[in-house]
């Protein structure tokens, strides 16, 4: 039992904490939304019609000083590969196509661009025949057999395509010329053993990044040597319309076998890149894409941008692509990081802003001498963020150099 | 000497809150001081420098602990201080202008 001199010490204490949790609670309601204020960055620092943002210029600055350093580069290699080979991989692509890029933004520095492009152009060639079709697979590459033959991987010939028609969409280079028409074949044979049109990446495993990747391929070389595939990419995307789109809604699955059933249902690790990747192939249906994505997965709370894995509809299980997943707001880090590709591609400021507030807050960025990474991310992350920042151009090009429309 | 006794007894609410925010604060320049930024790269499933995937870890989320403290509770420590303060101000008026005769 409580003394009566102890009581209004009791009274004045359970006040005091009322007025704490109340104040509390009113801070926070006022924080929270007003938080993403002090991460919004200038969207010109990001994005540029023309010229090079400033913030692509420092963190190109970072790759070009890793690409120079043979002992930094080993180690950042060696980091990535430790948990996945395919970043090693794509690390080059991402870079590759953003020297490109850059070499046709700002002319007066492509001769520089150019040397790196060419030594990771050579660098990739060598290494993949040196070790052979699994060198930039994971490893359960290894415990199937490829439907197709030879024993390829689509993954591996599309990207390489991709940098060989990159390279020379900047500046002609004939040793080039038979290499990406060998490259070229050897996708088209690929692709049409599969009832789909599709090449396989992993064995009986078909992935629409990759596949994407290749028709882009295709669609460059057409503009650089004269060859016309625009049947071919007109009838993938036919099958791809009646086969390989989610009935729910309407987005293009992200993997399926060399038969075309689809394994996992739409993920926006995949999604962002195929609707970009689609801007060469087939406009209209890239741009169809992109909206139902954004309607499916881009969401936005209290002023951050992030993207979700999977639609509501469908839930995968979080793998290397995705990232770690949020759970409950469904946050995908490779979804969100991709979307930043999709946003620039398709002009979508508005959604490029929250998720470049969302980059700011969460991505940890480290400047240092002019040089800028993000320190929860990795190579292959800052390639993909510079990508987005510098994309456009390339793709131009291609239109310019009158490719046609399937 | 009770050495459980907290550090914040003394204090009234305010200034409780003001002390908690700014050890926040501190915490979390001594982890950008020390390097831990570098270490949220577990994040993507990547290892910076030669530790075990679990050092990185642990020294990464001992980082994001100190950032969302600095970043989300700190500032809401701060403004609910702010709050507390103008309450008492204006309990004060209010109880000045009751008394006047």
């Amino acid at each position: 039992m409580k003394t009566p001199a102890a009581r209004p010490a009791v009274k004045v204490g359970l006040s005091q904490a009322g007025a704490v949790a109340t104040a509390l609670l009113l801070a926070t309601l006022v924080w929270l939304p007003l938080l993403h204020l002090l991460f919004r960055p200038q969207l010109d620092q990001f994005y540029a019609e023309r010229g090079l943002p400033s913030k692509a210029r420092a963190i190109a600055a970072h790759q070009l000083a890793l690409c120079s350093n043979t002992a930094a580069r080993a180690g950042e290699i060696a980091t990535m590969r430790r948990s996945n080979a395919e970043w090693d991989f794509m690390g080059r692509t991402y870079l590759v196509l953003a020297l490109a890029n850059m070499g046709l933004r700002q002319p007066e520095d492509k001769k520089a661009y150019l040397l790196i492009m060419d030594q990771l152009i050579e660098e990739t060639i060598r290494l993949e025949q040196s070790h052979g079709v699994y060198y930039f697979l994971m490893d359960y590459a290894k415990a199937g057999i490829f439907r197709a033959q030879p024993q390829r991987s689509l993954f591996q010939d599309g990207e390489i395509a991709v940098m060989l028609a990159a390279r020379r969409l900047l500046e002609e280079k004939p040793s080039y010329q038979p290499l990406l028409t060998r490259r070229v074949a050897t996708l088209v044979a690929q692709m049409r053993q599969s009832p789909v049109l599709c090449g396989e990446s992993y064995p009986d495993e078909c992935w629409m990044f990759c596949n994407v990747l290749a028709l882009d391929a295709l669609r460059m070389a057409d503009a650089l040597d004269g060859t016309d595939h625009a049947p071919l990419l007109r009838d993938w995307v036919a099958l791809a319309r009646r086969k390989l789109v989610d009935p729910t809604t309407g987005l293009l699955v992200a993997s399926f076998t060399f038969e075309g059933q689809p394994t996992q249902g739409p993920e926006g690790s995949s999604i962002w890149m195929v609707a970009h990747g689609l801007q060469i192939v087939d406009p209209a249906f890239a741009a169809d894409q992109y909206q139902r994505s954004k309607r499916d997965l881009a969401r936005r709370v209290l002023g951050f941008g992030y993207a979700r894995e999977w639609p509501v509809s469908w839930r995968g299980q979080p793998d290397v692509d995705s990232g770690p997943v949020i759970p409950l707001l469904d946050i995908s880090a490779g979804s969100s990081g991709l979307a930043l590709v999709g946003a620039s591609a398709f002009r979508d400021r508005d959604y490029l802003s929250a998720l470049l507030t969302s980059l700011t807050y969460g991505g940890f960025p480290i400047l240092r001498h002019g040089q800028l990474r993000y320190a929860a991310g990795n190579q292959v992350g800052d390639a993909v963020l510079l990508y987005a920042m510098v994309l456009g151009p390339l793709w131009a090009e291609v239109e310019k150099r009158g490719a046609r429309q399937p | 000497m009770n050495i459980c006794a907290s550090p914040f007894r003394n204090l009234s609410p305010a200034r409780g809150l003001l002390l908690r925010a700014a050890l926040l604060a501190v915490f979390f320049g001594l982890c950008e001081a020390a390097g831990l930024r570098d270490y949220t790269a577990f994040l993507s499933g990547t290892q910076p420098g030669a530790h075990l995937p679990a050092v990185t870890a642990v020294l990464g989320v001992i980082y994001l602990v100190a950032y969302f403290g600095a970043t989300l509770l700190s500032p809401i420590l701060l403004l609910a201080a702010g709050f507390l303060g103008l309450g008492r101000f204006l309990r004060h008026r209010f109880r000045m202008q009751r008394s006047r005769p």
